[in-house]
């Protein structure tokens, strides 16, 4: 069996999923080729050893430049001359009334020309996306040039956030199927589209490999010694770190000895280390900075509890991470994520946003070891059962090999 | 107090809350002008007689929109060209280039000029914008024409499905303060907006009357006579996912459930989901009750042995508030500040949207339980009491208007 696989950016630390889904379909007996859009995250000296080797066998989109748009321009002409006419008509078409809006439809259309270029030499025939943004928005140009296979997986939210800029619907309407993550996911899809096309829309987990991220030894609290709060999460507006800060200030407000480590690199990196400055709590957290996957379980094996504050998310593969290390999880109740926890069972959920219910959960792990215990062991019990990477990964090819000719 | 309030249409079946929060603000001795920029969703003799008062008191927008149109931007841009060119570079600024949004914008900035004239000819100096889509993109351009103060009140869900189109962040950076009626959509702001910012954001519920929506209601029921009642309220339409209610209820009904299914509100799936009763032929078990207004729902409530709302989006829905006052038990979906409202399993239960294995399985559950289903209606109507109870909400917003607007600098309206 062959594959196609687009992304924006591959290798990528953000979505370590794509590369993990990547190794078990090949372990599965798939032929799998990755085309990137962008090229990789970090520079190699910091890329894990898979990682590496991915980077050398993927075809780099942006990488061949204007010479390669134009090469693929005239080759597509020649080749689908009926397809690329109609890929110029939906550019047009959806680059509507606005210049950039042209352009940004334009570079999409090239992109996937190049793609499909790439996907002919390597004898191609079925395209799988991952996310619902740009990259899923060249697989469709792909899709009406060449008329292949096209598959996307839709994670959310980001492009619940804008449906219409992210061509939801036309999605929907001219993939071949789309596979979603959650049931959150799903209904997200389900609401812009028609009843007839539910049956297209799939339901198929993520997952972590419980054996590499096996039950950790409880840590042994040496009496005086703090609670360690663990977050491993972009720093990013979505995912709350913010409030988490404040959360820690006003737990050491309340005389409970914690302290929090920050794991993830981004763009509120300033203002957290000033928010942490001003609630004079800077000897409570570290700046751990981006982590990779090599060193990344060490660092889970220390925590007594994992908190990820996220206003918006997909099912976070981190919080299915600590799960499997049996460390108890306090998130948010948003989109997917009831769908791996339920409140009290597998771990705490509160409300977004709201300080005073992460202040309490946190609170209440601190002070009930039981209680951590219990949480620690069902959420690891829950992944076992429902987000096991090999497991779900299986699934996934089951699914692809059903459809994929 | 002296507050103008704007909304898209006025009044409305789908947003009973704003005409519940303005009569009770005015029952509080509040002066409250509203305007609205479309006109009523139904014919006079379809309102409900609060509804007709509220009609007639209303300033309809685009009844004047030629006309009044033409004149605002005249008298604005003689008065005050200044604010009249700030207008303008909003509305590029808003509409990027693109010809369709230029439109759209142009029509916003006319009828905010509208409204700020009706302001100010009513000695407002205050504008509330209820939901973070058209009215407050409106009232961005009432700020622009006259800066009166203005303060949003943020609902979700459909203003997070196009963040770039409703402006939300440019919106987080004009009003004095934003009212959000969940956790959730104030985490969403949050999330849209500088942190620095974060301070005008406040969360207060919305609510309902546990008078009105009493069990005292339910005292005649038989439960599950004539088998397991489950109502739905709330406009057809997809987000509403009455389609996989419909889906549920066939698969129920297969297994030997007695059953029946009472669908509330009007709306756009109205087409499919007949089709779908008639394809599943169902006709003896779902109905269609077409759209009730306030006066005629109580009924309805009183009848059902279950609630059932399988939305794929919401805000916090009022219908899942007056059915847990009245004590039914509520199953609904895991989305936005719905678990705000309902904890699974004690006071209703939750799915995940769009899940429709747990959904049967939740209703069939229930439908088994009598006993468990009074249960949490119970709990249910406990939950609303503690915190979704209008009086005392509304008795909040007041303070958070009190607060607010007090600490804000009068300030003139000037054409």
């Amino acid at each position: 069996m062959k594959i196609a696989y687009l992304s924006s950016q591959y290798p990528c630390l953000s979505m370590t999923f794509v590369l993990r889904e990547v190794l078990h379909l090949r372990g599965l007996g798939w032929q799998v080729g990755v085309a990137s859009i962008n090229g990789v995250d970090r520079p190699p000296e910091r890329l894990t050893e898979d990682e590496r080797r991915e980077a050398a066998a993927t075809y780099y989109v942006k990488q061949h430049g204007v010479p390669g748009a134009l090469r693929a321009h005239l080759q597509a002409a020649f080749k689908h001359p009926a397809g690329y006419l109609a890929g110029w008509r939906q550019a047009l078409r959806l680059g509507g009334f606005s210049p950039r809006g042209l352009l940004m439809h334009l570079a999409y259309f090239t992109e996937a020309l190049m793609v499909t270029t790439w996907m002919a030499r390597g004898g191609y025939r079925h395209l799988h996306v991952h996310l619902g943004q740009q990259a899923s928005t060249v697989g469709l140009y792909v899709k009406w040039v060449t008329g292949c296979g096209l598959s996307i997986t839709i994670h959310g939210p980001i492009e619940f956030y804008n449906v219409e800029q992210h061509l939801l619907r036309q999605k929907v309407a001219d993939a071949d199927f789309i596979v979603c993550i959650s049931h959150f996911a799903r209904s997200q899809l389900m609401m812009l589209s028609p009843h007839a096309h539910w049956a297209k829309l799939l339901v198929c987990r993520l997952g972590v490999d419980p054996a590499r991220f096996a039950a950790r030894p409880v840590p042994v609290r040496v009496s005086g010694a703090p609670f360690q709060i663990l977050c491993v999460g972009r720093l990013t507006p979505e995912k709350g770190q913010h409030l988490l800060l404040e959360a820690v200030a006003r737990l050491k407000g309340l005389g409970l000895a914690v302290h929090l480590r920050l794991v993830g690199a981004g763009a509120d990196d300033a203002t957290l280390k000033a928010l942490a400055a001003r609630l004079d709590i800077v000897d409570a957290v570290a700046f751990l900075g981006g982590v990779n996957q090599d060193a990344i379980r060490a660092i889970y094996a220390q925590a007594d509890c994992f908190c990820l504050p996220s206003f918006a998310e997909g099912i976070p593969v981190v919080l299915m991470e600590a799960m499997a290390m049996q460390i108890p999880c306090v998130t948010t109740h948003i989109t997917g994520v009831p769908e791996l926890i339920e409140h009290g069972e597998h771990g705490l959920l509160v409300p977004p946003a709201d300080l005073d219910a992460l202040v309490q959960a946190l609170r209440s792990l601190v002070e009930q070891p039981q209680l951590c215990d219990r949480l620690a062991r069902a959420g690891r019990a829950r992944v076992l059962a429902d987000y096991d990477l090999p497991r779900n990964v299986s699934v996934f090819a089951k699914l692809l090999g059903e459809r994929v000719a | 107090m002296h507050i103008a309030y704007l909304s898209s249409q006025y009044p409305c079946l789908s947003m009973t809350f704003v005409l519940r929060e303005v009569r009770a603000l005015r029952a509080l001795g509040w002066t409250i002008g509203v305007a609205s920029v479309n006109d009523t969703d139904r014919p006079q003799e379809r309102l409900s007689a609060h509804e007709r008062e509220e009609a007639a008191q209303t300033f309809y927008v685009k009844r004047h929109l030629l006309l009044g149109g033409l004149h605002a931007h005249i008298r604005l841009l003689l008065c005050s060209p200044r604010r009249w060119l700030a207008g303008w570079a909003r509305v590029f600024r808003l509409s990027g280039y693109d010809l369709r949004r230029w439109g759209l914008q142009l029509a916003y900035f006319t009828e905010g000029l509208m409204v700020a004239h009706w302001m100010r000819a009513n000695g407002f100096t205050h504008l509330h914008a209820h939901l973070g889509s058209q009215a407050s993109t409106v009232g961005l351009y009432v700020r622009d024409a006259s800066a009166c103060s203005f303060s949003i009140t943020i609902h979700g869900p459909s203003e997070f499905f196009s963040v770039r189109e409703h402006a939300l962040a440019e919106k987080m950076a004009e009003a004095d303060f934003v009212v959000c009626i969940s956790f959730f959509a104030r985490s969403q702001m949050m999330l849209l907006s500088d942190r620095k910012r974060w301070p005008r954001l406040e969360v207060c519920r919305l609510g309902v009357d546990p008078q009105r929506f009493s069990p005292a209601l339910r005292a005649a029921r038989v439960p599950g006579a004539g088998g397991f009642r489950i109502l739905s309220v709330g406009r057809l339409a997809p987000v509403k996912a009455q389609a996989l209610l419909v889906d549920a209820v066939a698969r129920l009904h297969a297994e030997g459930v007695i059953i029946r299914l009472t669908l509330v509100g009007e709306g756009p799936d109205r087409a499919v989901i007949e089709a779908m009763v008639r394809q599943a032929q169902l006709e003896q078990v779902v109905v269609l009750a077409g759209g009730v207004n306030q006066d005629a729902i109580l009924p309805y409530f009183a009848d059902a042995d279950c609630f059932c709302l399988p939305s794929f989006a919401e805000g916090v829905p009022v219908a899942l508030m007056e059915a847990m006052a009245v004590g039914v038990a509520c199953v609904s979906t895991y989305v936005a500040g719905i678990p705000d409202l309902i904890q699974d399993r004690r006071n209703g239960l939750l799915v995940p949207p769009g899940d429709l294995d747990s959904l049967v399985n939740a209703l069939r559950e229930l439908a088994a339980a009598p006993d468990w289903a009074a249960q949490l209606g119970e709990a249910g109507r406990a939950k609303v009491l503690a915190d979704y109870h209008l009086e005392n909400n509304v008795a909040a917003l007041a303070s958070i208007f009190q607060r607010r607007l007090s600490a804000l600098r009068p300030t003139q309206i000037t054409p």
